[in-house]
């Protein structure tokens, strides 16, 4: 300690000789007096030379640095000293060990299906600029690799523009086991506490499995390279067999619901296209299914992210946000690079068709507004005037609310890729999205159609990204079907969308949905159109100056049947920073932390059926949207 | 940097120095410079050495991740090319799916239910990954209550009645491909041998982690986690996902033998067995590639359960600098080994098996003879051979192998005629002198009182067979426990019904292979490395508390062949196995047609000689033939991926064999 004290002062001695003062005996001595113990060593003549009171800008910074040092780990050591529940700061039980009380057991092997984006993403063969980062998470945990070279991350996220699977000599593949998708990012939880609460009444490795599948590829494409799909089977028919042979309680989020939804439908299909499980497998392996935040029907944010990668999507707009600041030039083009390149987007896009969800909409809030004005309060916002949910994409707010009639509706299908512009495509190299293909002349007369409803849609996406439709179509279909005899429903394309399918035959399966309510969701889009057509600019952005935006419902619940049972959670924020993420929360992703949703899970999976829970627990007016739906049963 | 801030903290609080303030007004003019106090120095002296370790960190990070690389280079010269990168320049992919069996101690353990010590900890590795994370975090949320160690102790230990788990503890192996890529972080296990295969595109789908609770009985890994019928499960779904190529199988260590109890249940009938059906293994296995498998056990598990010396390469290059340490349990560190270890019904998976026959009796051994100065010298001039085995005979004839455990360096040196030796078996036993001062640490020594531990020293040698009646004698209940799911012996009729039971299928010498012809068997394994085969013991009196055998470590021999060294005698090996116990099943009693392989299953014998890494720059050495170690040994990669991609034994090149393992292996006299 010592030799360093007396280092410093050697680096001390410098600055002495440039100082100019006369009274170099005097501070000399003040010196001495405060620093006596310090200098012991030192022989004193050389003190006589040197006043040695300088702060220079050096010693300032590190004394600065070392007093904020100090004061961390002065911090830090006191927190970890915190005794892990402070008195008054009581944490609830969590319902497992309450449950676990009561004497529930595990019964029913569970099997979690994460959604989109939550699941983790690894790299098992790359480029160059990966070296060291084999089996690495490229997607999930720390996002480390976004700011150390985010166009490698970029190029390795991306998938095969023409093909939808992996472009050549990269291979990243979905995380395996139940780490996969536990936590989504250090901290933030996705099924971690769901997770935690089953192995509180015995569950553990044996009798959990997480279907982890590379949420970017289509459905059927998981299966085509991964062979996902039949993993997912034999490990149901594993865990129902070492089980005791108690079938299976299935816990599908967000996207999983519809992933799962067309693993229904392939493991019953005969072989060369389905799994060759025949008629009877889901009735035979499949307790109960509890969707939780089910997007059955798409949702219309699906459509935002599309059209103009505006990241408004859950975790997106977490992790994502963040490296959209990071990378300057061309804020929004990368992620859009990005999701250009693989089909998930389009899974969501308003699988619902006008017939669906305008209509009902619109019936629902004319209906709404009558009412609304003297019985509302519930839902925490008010709308004022009618407000056209229907119409999900419209140019300026104006738009948006007139009525009908007055909106001239150019027919977007008559749009063609006329006049590529050759200057944009040049120079735009790396970044290249459909939409430089597309000429300003096009864009503008898309925005001139003002207004576009689900079905239309479909068409103002297919003629902004034709390639990336053409994939997605492929694989996915947005219509409602009117005669589900027909032999075209048999393609694959069909079923993960719920108006064009059948549920399996099996009378005893129970079918769940659970989900929030209570947070302005996104329902429709007021765009403009941006000034500059550069080519690092997307032509469209969601005209965030329009304050039209009113959140609406998910119309997430409306099944073929009455056999499901619905619980809803409403909404409750955090009551106190500490709390963390609310364990009333009903957020898309926050909701798998809810006490009463962990509540009814693990009661299934112990084995109680939906009557047991009570039934539907609703606080929106599902049934009363839904009625308004006219689909013919 | 805990340390600094140990050191700061108490620093800074004794430190709040009221002297400056006093002396200011005196004589202080330009009021700006103030002085530097205490606390300035050290807050300074912090900052230097945070701005220091930051910068350092800083160019560390900035370095590219190759540099490490160019330096080796620069200083030994080119590096050979990964087998991954050079086999797929060859043209090799991936065609058979690979399944990897680990051995003991290297599979991750997770915690999923524990008591209130072990909050915090959920899922959270209990063994493998950083064991120091388990030390600190338990500390950090109570460490008052009770001894954090003790705590981990108590999670990892089993039943000791029933060999599961306790009551309110649910420990589980981890799974996936992460169970045993790295044991702790920087030591691979696994890793290496992945991330080859992953070059001519393996990945997930391909290769899978057979993950098993290493602590339990073989069969008990079934009642309880049922991890056969998923092995089973995943064997046949990797099979048909990969259009029906048959799974190459690598197991490592101990997972040898869990492969081979394995590959009898799932032929075996359903109640006991898995129901697979007589040809199930023809169907579904292409190949078997034992790496360093102890088919016959090691020596070193009887040390391990006779006195908790286990060295076991894991435990010691991982564990022991902070558990062996005494200090950190407060007291009896080796007791509370021995208790934890003693609940681990794997252990005695690899106690040596076939009794004198293979091991040696008083007087003989299979590897008589031996001097490890004279392999080398053999592999230059192999026609010297038997010139030297006439000399050295004769220096090493002292050696007595075959007593593998004996008490005093005479005894283990002198002729069998001359050692007198009284019967341990009917010895009575004392009462029970300690048990109520150490029932923190109870281990059956104390059952045994004075009486009991002399008539074991009394004994004085003991050879392969004997080593069980000792250990049935000093741990009655231990071995009860294990022979209720293995056994060590020798089969003279293998048509015996009684050899259906299970506790025979992981004894080689007690089963036949399955009916697969087209089957083959590789016994991949190190040698050069000096391996325990025989200890010499002592008695220690004072036997308080404490276990009272010990390896007598000032026992060593003369002279340069030093075989006896710290008490124990050596062979040749991968300092775990003997090559004896890891080539003898290929070499012998598997070669051809015999009453062990009865549909004639090819076998094949690759060895890797050890050589060190050369620097300390090169890691764990491309060439390696220790236990661990050979996991990242070019050779053993390369034969790994060949046949992976579809490569049999004979175009590998069939046996390539530098030990005298067939020597030795002739000597044996074992109906075949």
């Amino acid at each position: 300690m010592s030799s360093v004290l007396r280092f410093r002062k050697l680096c001390f001695l410098e600055p002495t000789k440039y100082s100019s003062y006369d009274e170099k005996t005097k501070d000399q001595k003040n010196y001495e007096n405060v620093n006596t113990v310090l200098l012991e060593n030192n022989p004193k003549k050389k003190h006589q030379k040197k006043p040695p009171k300088e702060w220079r800008c050096i010693d300032s910074c590190c004394w600065m640095v070392g007093y904020l040092c100090t004061t961390w780990w002065l911090l830090l050591f006191l927190y970890h000293c915190l005794p892990a529940n402070l008195p008054g700061l009581q944490v609830p039980e969590p319902p497992g060990a309450r449950l676990s009380r009561q004497g529930l057991t595990a019964l029913h092997p569970v099997v979690m299906v994460p959604g989109i984006v939550t699941g983790g993403l690894e790299l098992w063969e790359g480029r160059a600029c990966s070296e060291g980062l084999f089996r690495q998470r490229l997607w999930g945990g720390s996002f480390t690799e976004i700011f150390k070279r985010p166009m490698c991350w970029l190029e390795h996220l991306s998938l095969d523009n023409e093909t939808g699977l992996d472009p050549p000599g990269i291979r990243v593949r979905a995380v395996p086991g139940l780490v996969a998708a536990d936590y989504f990012a250090p901290g933030y939880f996705v099924w971690a506490i769901l997770i935690e609460n089953l192995a509180r009444i015995g569950y553990e490795g044996k009798n959990m499995y997480m279907a982890a599948y590379d949420w970017r590829l289509s459905f059927q494409n998981t299966e085509v390279r991964d062979q996902a799909l039949s993993r997912l089977k034999s490990k149901i028919e594993l865990m129902y067999v070492t089980n005791g042979y108690t079938k299976v309680v299935v816990v599908p989020h967000s996207m999983g619901v519809i992933y799962f939804l067309h693993f229904m439908k392939w493991v019953e299909a005969p072989p060369p296209m389905g799994g060759g499980g025949g008629p009877g497998w889901c009735a035979k392996h499949i307790k109960s299914i509890m969707n939780i935040g089910p997007a059955f029907l798409g949702v219309p944010k699906a459509v935002g992210n599309v059209l103009s990668a505006e990241c408004k999507d859950v975790a997106f707009i977490r992790l994502l946000n963040t490296s959209c600041v990071y990378l300057e030039h061309g804020t929004l083009s990368f992620p859009c690079y990005l999701k250009e390149e693989t089909p998930f987007g389009v899974t969501w896009i308003g699988l619902e068709g006008d017939h669906v969800c305008d209509s009902a909409m619109k019936k629902y809030q004319q209906q709404f507004d009558m009412k609304g004005n003297n019985t509302d309060g519930r839902r925490g916002f008010q709308v004022q005037e009618s407000t056209k949910y229907g119409r999900i994409v419209s140019f300026g707010k104006a738009a948006s609310e007139l009525h009908s009639s007055e909106i001239s509706g150019l027919g977007s299908q008559v749009y063609l890729h006329n006049a590529t512009s050759p200057q944009s495509l040049a120079s735009c190299g790396k970044v290249w999205t459909e939409y430089d293909e597309v000429s300003p002349e096009s864009i503008r007369r898309i925005s001139e159609k003002k207004a576009y409803t689900a079905n239309t849609l479909l068409e103002l996406i297919r003629s902004i990204a034709p390639k990336m439709m053409r994939r997605a179509e492929a694989h996915f279909s947005h219509g409602i079907a009117d005669n589900l005899d027909d032999p075209i429903y048999n393609h694959y394309k069909y079923w993960s969308n719920p108006l064009e399918t059948k549920l399996p035959d099996a009378p005893d399966m129970e079918i769940y949905s659970l989900y929030g309510v209570g947070i302005p969701t996104e329902r429709s889009y007021v765009y403009k159109v941006s000034s500059s057509f550069r080519c690092k600019n997307i032509p469209l952005q969601i005209d965030s100056s329009a304050d039209g935006r009113n959140g609406c419902l998910k119309g997430g619940v409306y099944f073929v049947d009455g056999d499901e049972s619905v619980r809803e959670y409403k909404h409750k924020a955090p009551a106190n920073l500490l709390e963390g993420r609310g364990l009333q929360s009903g957020a898309h992703v926050d909701i798998m932390g809810n006490i009463a949703l962990i509540e009814d899970v693990l009661r299934v999976a112990a084995g109680a059926s939906g009557v047991e829970l009570g039934g539907d627990r609703i606080y929106s007016d599902i049934m009363k949207m839904s009625e308004k739906i006219n689909v013919r049963l | 940097m805990s340390l600094l801030r140990r050191r700061k903290v108490p620093e800074k609080e004794t430190t709040t120095v009221p002297d400056p303030e006093e002396k200011k007004p005196e004589t202080c003019k330009p009021v700006k410079q103030s002085k530097w106090s205490c606390v300035d120095n050290c807050c300074w002296l912090i900052g230097c050495i945070c701005v220091v370790w930051w910068g350092l960190l800083f160019s560390y990070n900035m370095m590219p991740s190759s540099f490490p690389q160019y330096v080796t280079e620069a200083i030994t010269g080119p590096m050979p090319d990964p087998p991954g990168v050079k086999l797929k320049k060859e043209g090799l992919q991936a065609k058979h799916p690979v399944v990897f069996v680990p051995g003991i101690v290297t599979g991750g353990l997770e915690l999923w239910e524990g008591h209130n010590c072990a909050d915090g900890l959920f899922r959270k590795r209990l063994w493998g990954g950083t064991f120091g994370e388990v030390y600190k975090r338990t500390k950090a949320i109570n460490g008052m209550r009770s001894s954090r160690p003790l705590c981990w102790v108590e999670h990892m230990s089993l039943d000791n009645e029933t060999g599961l788990d306790p009551p309110g503890v649910r420990v589980r192996p981890v799974t996936g491909l992460v169970a045993a890529d790295y044991f702790a972080p920087g030591y691979f296990v696994w890793a290496v041998l992945i991330a080859n295969l992953a070059r001519i595109g393996y990945e997930e789908k391909n290769m899978y982690m057979a993950a098993y609770d290493w602590r339990l009985s073989f069969q008990n890994t079934e009642v309880r986690d049922q991890t056969l019928s998923r092995i089973k499960s995943n064997i046949e779904l990797l099979v048909a996902t990969n259009g029906g190529n048959k799974a190459v199988i690598i197991p490592h260590s101990m997972g040898v033998l869990y492969f081979l109890h394995f590959m009898k249940w799932v032929e075996a009938p359903a109640p006991m067995g898995g129901g697979g059906g007589p040809d199930w293994c023809a169907k579904h296995i292409k190949a078997v590639m034992n790496i360093g498998g102890p088919f016959l056990g090691v020596p070193k598990a009887v040390s391990g359960l006779f006195s908790a010396e286990a060295k076991d390469i894991a435990v010691a290059r991982a564990m022991a600098p902070g558990v062996l340490d005494k200090d950190l349990f407060r007291i009896q560190t080796l007791q509370h080994i021995m208790k934890m270890t003693r609940t681990w019904d794997s252990t005695m998976s690899m106690i040596p098996k076939g009794g004198d026959t293979i091991w040696g009796d008083l007087d003989w051994a299979p590897e008589e003879g031996y001097v490890p100065s004279k392999r080398k010298k053999s592999n230059n001039t192999e026609n010297s051979v038997h010139t030297e085995d006439g000399n050295v005979e004769s220096e090493a004839k002292h050696v007595h192998y075959g007593r593998i455990i004996s008490f005093g360096k005479d005894i283990a040196e002198t002729d069998s005629s001359k050692i007198q030796r009284i019967d341990f078996r009917d010895a009575v036993k004392g009462n029970n002198v300690a048990n109520n001062t150490c029932r923190d640490v109870w281990t059956e020594y104390h059952d045994m009182g004075i009486s009991g531990i002399t008539a074991v020293a009394e004994y004085k040698a003991y050879t392969a067979g004997d080593i069980l009646d000792l250990l049935h004698y000093v741990a009655p209940k231990l071995m009860q426990r294990g022979s209720a799911h293995f056994s060590y012996g020798l089969a003279d009729d293998l048509d015996d019904p009684k050899y259906a039971h299970y506790k025979y299928w992981s004894n080689p010498l007690e089963t036949r292979l399955p009916n697969a012809p087209d089957m083959e068997i590789f016994s991949m394994y190190g040698i050069g490395i000096p391996t325990e085969r025989a200890y010499v013991y002592k008695q220690i009196p004072a036997a308080d508390c404490y276990i009272p055998f010990q390896i007598d470590t000032s026992a060593a021999a003369e002279g340069e062949d030093m075989c006896l060294k710290d008490g124990v005698f050596t062979v040749d090996g991968d300092e775990t196995v003997p090559v004896l116990s890891a080539g003898f099943m290929s070499a012998k009693g598997w070669r051809g047609k015999t009453r062990f392989n009865p549909s004639g299953i090819k076998t094949y014998i690759r060895e890797c000689d050890h050589a060190p890494p050369a620097n300390l720059l090169e890691g764990c050495g491309t060439q390696s033939g220790a236990h661990v170690d050979i996991m990242g040994n070019f050779a053993l990669i390369e034969d790994v991926m060949r046949v992976a991609a579809g490569a049999t034994g004979e175009d590998l090149g069939g046996d390539r064999v530098y030990s005298d393992i067939f020597k030795w292996s002739e000597k044996i006299k074992l109906r075949l």
